[in-house]
């Protein structure tokens, strides 16, 4: 095998974020919203290519997601300062997601669910996950995940019983 | 069970949203991120960064630098001034004396009054000695035990150090040897050491190893005067340990973390905590896929000597991330990596920022027997990635693709 050939065949960090980025936004997107998301997925890699490679990981979209879903809580806590911030200043702000989308309550209703059961949701019946998968993901007991999905249809009954 | 309705729910309240998913970050933004830089360069003068070490530091310590030494928002709020250690004293030439493996090591250096162990950032209390022979004869001795080596730990900057000892590769660096680095203990106190720059006096920063932890340092040299000590400051806030001490003329100001190719911000401050200067530099944090591994192969004695100096050599090259270095042990007129490569050290550096060639190379030298040519004139290591050659004379001859 050629030089060539073989650099072609060694994964690189680049490969590995191409490889699970978008799963990475798109998780992101739920957990914060799309103004976040980028900002958030770019701490979080940068964060972790500060340590390690991301070719090192034995799961690096597990990991990644994890690492995601923790930061999250950070720009959420950021955004809900600033929001208090712009409240006092007279500005009337908006939760994420609402008033956007075919569906603005109901997008906005799931926003405004607390990021572990809009992940635990995301990853369950949106992603297809196993709950005991989605736990893994979440780095938490399936019980606990199954808590959170109870909390989030319990809020979301309106929506259910009106479908 | 899955509930079909609620996943109907679900998904008409997340369409919209992921519909509008932004695109994913550049990977050129990720890896490099862009940073403000800021005027006034000019003013500088007479402040040269002499150059970036990477080494690995004892993880408690680093953990320690972290909690007293990062800044959490902004720079001069957390600097302790100088008053602040009663022990601080006024920063004069004195003859500093330090055991070093039962020896006292004594040479007309400056050196600051000590300062507290929990308020140390590390560097700071380090002392610069002025080599001489009898100097290297005594390190030299003292490199025969590991412990010896293991004590060489302490916070000392020489120019010179040892070469070999025993098993074990304790090493030099020196304007005319730019190969530096390691010794290592049999109870894992591994010194990871990295040269700064050939041309400069060469510093050599001894620290040991429990865990990996990587460490970053700057060193300023020909300060002004007036200069106490400095800080650093990164895109990434939490790097920037400090401040640091100005040693004589010279200032170490350490990282917590390499930032690699990012622009930080350093800055300089009198006793009074008053800006002398700033400047922005860009940091290269000079490292590869190898620099947080041990980089020593075992002993041969099969080998003819030629080979296994070059083996180590390679070996401690790739660990200091030293392209030039490998470049150097390179037969000019072979086709090392089989692709028509002009220049070995480029070559090697943009490799190694796509894919690990550098620990490549290092794990291939590690273990294992090389297979011994016919007539003994090569010696080649197969590992999981690269072929080695060597040649019994000590040239590197080749790096192969294994398959």
């Amino acid at each position: 095998m050629s030089w060539a050939q073989k650099r072609d065949w060694v994964k690189t960090d680049r490969d590995v974020y191409l490889e699970i980025g978008t799963d990475l936004m798109r998780f992101a997107t739920v957990l914060v919203g799309p103004s976040d998301a980028s900002d958030l997925v770019s701490t979080v890699v940068t964060r972790v290519l500060a340590r390690r490679r991301l070719t090192d990981l034995d799961e690096p979209k597990r990991y990644l997601m994890q690492a995601v879903a923790n930061e999250a809580k950070n720009v959420r806590r950021h955004r809900s300062r600033r929001r208090s911030a712009l409240a006092r200043l007279g500005d009337p702000g908006h939760a994420p997601g609402a008033g956007e989308g075919r569906y603005p309550d109901l997008t906005a209703a799931v926003m405004r669910l607390p990021s572990k059961q809009r992940a635990a949701i995301y990853l369950v019946y949106w992603v297809g996950m196993a709950p005991s998968e989605a736990a893994t993901q979440m780095g938490c007991r399936p019980a606990t995940l199954r808590r959170y999905l109870s909390l989030a249809r319990a809020k979301l009954r309106r929506f259910v019983d009106e479908g | 069970m899955r509930d079909e309705r609620f996943a109907s729910v679900v998904e008409e309240a997340l369409t919209p949203l992921l519909e509008g998913v932004p695109g994913l970050p550049e990977w050129s933004e990720i890896t490099d991120p862009p940073v403000a830089r800021s005027e006034g360069m000019s003013g500088l003068r007479g402040w040269t960064v002499a150059a970036v070490a990477v080494s690995v530091v004892l993880a408690v310590a680093g953990a320690m630098v972290l909690g007293l030494g990062s800044f959490d928002d902004g720079r001069e709020a957390s600097v302790p001034t100088l008053t602040d250690d009663p022990n601080d004293t006024v920063t004069t030439s004195e003859v500093a004396t330090s055991e070093v493996v039962g020896l006292s090591v004594s040479a007309a250096t400056v050196r600051p009054a000590p300062v507290p162990e929990e308020r140390r950032p590390l560097g700071s209390g380090s002392f610069v000695t002025q080599i001489d022979d009898d100097l290297r004869a005594r390190i030299a001795s003292a490199a025969t035990e590991a412990t010896a080596i293991w004590r060489l730990s302490e916070p000392i900057r020489v120019v010179v150090a040892v070469q070999r000892a025993g098993s074990h590769y304790a090493f030099v660096s020196g304007a005319e040897n730019r190969r530096g680095l390691i010794a290592v203990d049999g109870e894992g106190n591994l010194g990871l050491l990295r040269y700064i720059a050939p041309a400069s006096d060469v510093a050599i920063w001894y620290t040991r190893l429990v865990d990996s932890f990587p460490f970053l340092q700057l060193v300023w040299l020909d300060l002004p005067d007036s200069v106490a000590w400095a800080t650093i400051s990164t895109p990434e806030r939490l790097d920037g340990v400090g401040p640091q001490r100005v040693v004589g003329d010279a200032v170490f100001i350490g990282m917590a973390k390499p930032s690699w190719n990012q622009t930080a911000t350093l800055t300089a401050f009198d006793a009074s905590g008053a800006i002398v200067e700033t400047r922005e530099v860009d940091v290269d944090g000079g490292g590869c896929s190898a620099s947080r591994e041990i980089p020593f192969p075992p002993e041969n004695p099969d080998l003819p000597t030629a080979v296994q100096e070059t083996r180590v050599s390679l070996t401690l090259a790739s660990v200091l991330c030293d392209f030039s270095g490998l470049s150097d042990s390179a037969d000019a007129s072979s086709d090392l990596f089989g692709v028509g490569v002009d220049d070995v050290a480029a070559f090697l550096r943009e490799e190694d920022r796509e894919r690990p060639v550098m620990e490549w190379i290092r794990a291939t030298l590690r273990d294992g027997e090389p297979t011994r040519s016919p007539d003994g004139s090569q010696f080649t290591w197969s590992g999981d990635m690269l072929e080695i050659t060597i040649g019994g004379d000590g040239v590197w001859l080749g790096a192969r693709i294994v398959g």
